[in-house]
């Protein structure tokens, strides 16, 4: 008698099941190879350096393709890449020499064109690159010989040579040959790593450049996976499945440490957190004595101690913290005072109207708990809020169009970390996230950012520190820390506070 | 009546059934009575407390949350919101799609057609990426929530009213009533309705789980009922990061999902065996 | 007229098909259209994807290259007109073709589909039937309980649970990712999860009718074993609501396949949906809408197809 159909179906299904078997036998590779697995929460949308400028899609970029300069954070100076020295000839002009027998991994020479061609197409507005602000000052790039360029800029910059830290140089005619998004899956640049393969949304595999003008990179591949889900990842750096990974859950740390095999390192990082003031709108947010009192009503200290277990480091009374260029080490943060939090509501006639935060679930470390801590902290003081937990869309709308209601719970890292940029991007007024108005500060700014003789520009921008003290953007929460965990195989990791991992400097033993 | 009563006390996994769903609608009912703190009580001091059979406290029965919320009161105020949710939405999707399905099969012709057509058009669409999308119309939040259920439900009782609709459409009473000259209103609500009842039923009873689990799927994509508004489904979301460190967070407010939806099935696996003649004799 | 017979039931069966296949296509189309004009409620995506610098003239000029300036109809003609060319658009986060990218996730997520539903056939469906033949007896109790347990669990719950026991307690199964056979498991399985419970009790009931039937019962008394009438007659007449249920999975399997990938970190279709949807990525929503709805409709005309050689009853409708 026939066998029963579903038996019969069984028997292809499983046969087709074998098919796939074929690629998991052949997965085990020559031992001879060091490859490392990195697993981070996100995912990149383009493997091009200047359109997706995440930091974990920085990671894969910055190794393909380098910048001219690079930020030491210890020191907080430049250190020369692809650019050998950089001078400041008068207000308006840098000149920049380049590093000489350098080449891209498609046999293009690096020289003064690639530069030129780098910068200018960040202003392509086909890219919609993120790294606008940090070249629209430059008005005009003269080449002076093969290795010397010269960058005029439209007002004076003082930061420039700074930000020219993210920007990534790239083969001209690779990538107008090839258009962006060709070059987007599969970049190619002078650095110690060339792109292999990316599967969108599960990982790219990168391999060590053996022409590299520094010489080859330790490991042989590099895999950077991501995994959004923090258990999951957590569970890939468990079983040995991933070297290093970023973000744990907090509270594993104890139980990852007596892991023979495994360790974790921490380092704080330039994103701060805080809660947006939304002053754009008609509201009792314009007067200072409310925003003060909010700060006064948020126990800081209890959240970074509790809800991230002393993973944070609180923010003193200013939006950057120390690792920023132009912080204020005199400013003191507010006190947890909820009594004086009350007295002033009361004062500003504001204890009856209800206030909003808005926060997103996900984007940063325990965001949903921190913002739900901090509605109770605030109903607790006096100053009636509700919490509006929005999807990460429709949150990035309303960020982007200034339309959020009150409060935004947010968090903002500016690389390289220097005042101005972080306060040009978020708190003066203009096209970026600044929802804040305050004249005085705007003034200040304006004069700070280009003021070149040192000293005067630290007071300068010591005094918008203070401003912001007095007359608060937001409530200042704390800096994050980013937590890694990694194999003790691992040799070579060094944790940055702009979240960089470099896989040059990693090995395997 | 006091035939069934016998008939539930045979039966044990009906006895277990109604006895669950009775504990779980008091609790729903006596939250405020029976909860032993404030479920929006937070202290950050004493986040992930285990449990008292865990060496925990007793003040904390069933631990602490990750904002150091009581879980046993959040569980026992979480009953009412899941049980609100999951009943709105039934009921909102069971009579939209019982109706829409019943005029279907009855009148037949075009409206039949019309109405299976958005069914089947509805069926064609993957019912998470429906839910998702209306979630991005409208914003996260309990009524929202209800309302994607609702939208995201209602097809699957269409098709099985209109099923029976067909099949009751042609029984004897139906025909005669016609005869008799009867108003078609009247046949369709008063004939036809109370006879394709049971099989909904049954199938609302086994939807109020997935309802409460829909709910769970849209906390865990962050598009669930606003804090601090307890769940179950929100609260196996919320604690899910802590499954591998404090695995009663997300876990026992699962066991309270997976206890009344098993409580739920056996009532309706009861209601269907009795009503159901032929397995009756079995 | 014995000759002209066989002509015409093949005929019959072209048409039926033909009709089948033409509404297939008339529902797709709809699904589109509804989605179409749904995602646009859902807000403006230009302020996702432009740079903060962005001056007012930069993001009109986004708009217009989306084609967002135009009114709504016009959009949908362009819309239409552009599709049945099988062009979806660029995404607007990946600046890919919206149709290619989600083409190129199409396989993994069918994998894993069909080891789910490898594991609803070699396993939810013989427990089904050993649970309605052996009805009541211990093997009915544990499988039914399982079954409730699939059902009532929530699946990203369960996902992570898997990975905590079989991958890093217990290091079986690779913990994420798509590489290889085994890492199709511990999805496969908490994909599977709701379905094969929902096909192992819809088994169990269907056949515990059948098995209570007349015709089985005259089976019996003709002297047949056991498992001839069980597994040559009761099944086949159990087929048609069992083979109904298994076909209307595959549009809650696409929605369970958006959990299981987040969980595991799966490079699928479902994780690029919702994140289109959350990004506001409209071309890749529709992309996928098209693509998920083509499944399921293929799903149930192969099914519809499967019961009119099925039932003899329908073909002479």
């Amino acid at each position: 008698m026939k066998s029963p159909v579903y038996v019969r179906y069984s028997l292809i299904v499983l046969f087709i099941q074998l098919l796939f078997l074929g690629p998991g036998l052949l997965q085990l590779n020559c031992q001879a190879e060091k490859v490392i697995t990195i697993a981070e929460g996100y995912a990149p949308y383009s493997l091009d350096p200047h359109v997706d400028t995440n930091q974990a899609a920085r990671n894969i970029s910055d190794s393909i393709c380098e910048p001219l300069f690079w930020y030491d954070f210890s020191k907080k100076e430049l250190v020369p890449n692809l650019g050998t020295s950089v001078k400041n000839l008068n207000d308006n002009t840098w000149e920049i020499r380049l590093r000489k027998d350098v080449s891209f991994t498609n046999g293009e020479p690096f020289d003064a064109n690639a530069v030129k061609f780098s910068i200018e197409r960040i202003k392509d507005p086909q890219l919609k690159s993120r790294l606008l602000a940090t070249v629209r000052n430059i008005k005009e790039i003269k080449l002076i010989d093969p290795y010397t360029v010269h960058l005029i800029t439209s007002s004076p910059t003082p930061t420039l040579p700074f930000y020219l830290t993210r920007v990534g140089m790239v083969p001209p005619k690779y990538v107008r040959e090839k258009g962006f998004v060709e070059f987007g899956k599969k970049p190619i640049g002078t650095g110690p790593f060339e792109s292999v393969r990316w599967v969108q949304d599960e990982y790219a595999e990168i391999k060590a450049n053996k022409d590299y003008w520094k010489g080859k990179a330790k490991v042989d591949r590099v895999i950077f996976r991501s995994i959004p889900e923090t258990i999951t990842r957590m569970a890939a750096l468990k079983t040995g499945e991933a070297h290093l990974v970023s973000n744990l859950v907090i509270e594993e740390i104890p139980s990852i440490k007596v892991n023979k095999d495994l360790d974790v390192v921490s380092i704080p990082s330039i994103r701060m957190l805080f809660i947006q003031f939304n002053m754009l709108q008609d509201s009792l947010l314009k007067d200072k004595r409310v925003r003060q009192a909010m700060n006064y009503a948020v126990d800081v200290d209890s959240i970074v101690k509790n809800v991230l277990q002393g993973y944070g480091v609180r923010l003193s009374g200013q939006l950057i913290s120390k690792e920023y260029e132009g912080y204020n080490p005199n400013i003191k943060p507010y006190p947890y005072d909820p009594a004086k939090a009350r007295s002033l509501i009361k004062e500003a006639g504001a204890e009856n109207y209800q206030f909003t935060l808005n926060a997103s679930t996900g984007r940063y470390l325990r965001d949903k708990e921190i913002a739900e801590v901090v509605v109770n902290q605030l109903n607790a003081a006096g100053i009636k809020t509700k919490l509006n937990i929005m999807e990460h869309g429709a949150l990035t709308q309303q960020l982007m169009n200034k339309k959020f209601l009150d409060l935004l719970l947010s968090g903002l890292a500016t690389p390289p970390p220097t005042a101005d940029l972080f306060y040009g991007v978020g708190v003066r007024q203009g096209p970026f996230y600044s929802t804040y108005v305050n004249r005085e500060f705007d003034q200040a700014f304006d004069e700070a950012v280009s003021t070149i003789e040192k000293e005067k520009r630290q007071k300068l921008l010591y005094r918008l520190g203070e401003i912001c003290r007095d007359d608060p953007p937001a409530i200042f929460l704390h800096q994050q820390v980013t937590i890694y965990g990694f194999n003790k195989r691992l040799a070579g990791f060094i944790p940055s506070p702009d979240e960089k991992i470099d896989p040059y400097l990693l090995d395997l033993k | 009546m006091n035939d069934l009563l016998n008939n539930i006390i045979k039966n044990k996994k009906a006895l277990i059934g109604i006895t669950i769903m009775l504990l779980v609608i008091l609790t729903a009912l006596l939250a405020p009575l029976i909860a032993p703190h404030d479920p929006g009580d937070q202290d950050v001091t004493r986040r992930l407390r285990p449990p008292y059979f865990m060496r925990g406290s007793a003040s904390y029965f069933l631990g602490t949350d990750a904002l150091g919320r009581d879980i046993l009161s959040r569980v026992i105020f979480g009953s009412r919101i899941s049980l609100l949710v999951s009943l709105a939405s039934v009921m909102g999707a069971g009579l939209i799609g019982s109706i829409l399905g019943l005029l279907s099969g009855y009148y037949g012709g075009k409206v039949d057609s019309i109405i299976m057509r958005i069914v089947d058009i509805q069926m064609a669409l993957p019912y998470l990426i429906l839910a998702i999308v209306v979630m991005a119309v409208l914003k996260p939040g309990l009524q929202n929530v209800v309302i994607v259920l609702i939208v995201t439900g209602w097809v699957r009782y269409a098709r099985v009213a209109r099923a029976q609709t067909l099949v009751v459409k042609e029984n004897e009473f139906v025909t005669a009533a016609v005869a008799l000259g009867a108003k078609r209103s009247w046949i369709v609500f008063s004939e036809i309705m109370p006879n394709i009842l049971i099989p909904l039923v049954i199938i609302a009873s086994l939807e109020i789980g997935q309802m409460i689990l829909g709910e769970a799927t849209l906390s865990f994509l962050g598009l669930g009922v606003q804090p601090p508004v307890p769940t179950w489904g929100g609260m196996v979301a919320d604690g899910r990061d802590y499954l591998s460190f404090a695995w009663w967070v997300p876990t026992l407010p699962g066991l309270a999902i997976l206890i009344t939806v098993l409580g739920i099935n056996f009532f309706g696996d009861w209601v269907r065996d009795s009503f159901d003649p032929r397995l009756r004799n079995l | 007229m014995a000759q002209a017979c066989p002509l015409r039931v093949i005929n019959a069966d072209m048409t039926y098909v033909g009709k089948r296949l033409v509404y297939a296509l008339l529902v797709i189309f709809s699904v589109l259209t509804i989605v179409f004009f749904l995602v646009r409620l859902s807000g403006d995506p230009t302020s996702l994807f432009v740079p903060l610098s962005a001056t007012q003239a930069e993001i009109e000029q986004l708009r217009k290259e989306i084609g967002l300036d135009q009114p709504v109809y016009i959009q949908y003609y362009r819309f239409l007109k552009r599709s049945v060319q099988g062009d979806f658009g660029l995404s607007l986060r990946y600046q890919q073709p919206a149709l290619d990218l989600v083409i190129v996730r199409l396989p993994a997520t069918l994998e894993l589909a069909l080891v789910a539903l490898t594991f609803m056939f070699v396993i939810a469906l013989p427990l089904g039937i050993l649970s309605a033949v052996k009805r009541n007896s211990p093997v009915d109790l544990f499988s039914s309980g399982l079954a409730l347990f699939g059902q009532s669990v929530p699946g990203f719950w369960l996902g992570l649970v898997l990975i905590l026991i079989f991958s890093v307690k217990l290091p079986l199964f690779p913990s994420s990712g798509y590489k290889g056979f085994l890492s199709l498991i511990l999805p496969g399985i908490t994909l599977a999860a709701f379905s094969s419970s929902l096909v192992a009790r819809m088994t169990r009931s269907s056949l515990l009718e059948v098995l209570s039937s007349n015709y089985i019962t005259t089976a019996r008394s003709k002297g047949l074993s056991e498992w001839t009438v069980i597994l040559k007659h009761s099944l086949r007449n159990a087929a048609i609501p069992i083979v109904t249920i298994i076909g209307l999975q595959v549009g809650p399997m696409l929605s369970g396949a958006i959990i299981t990938e987040q969980v595991f970190g799966f490079p699928g279709m479902g994780r690029l949906a919702v994140q289109a949807v959350l990004n506001r990525d409209y071309p890749v929503v529709q992309a996928f809408v098209v693509v998920a709805a083509s499944l399921i409709t293929l799903t149930n005309l192969t099914v519809d197809i499967l019961y009119y050689f099925l039932d003899p009853r329908i073909r002479h409708e």
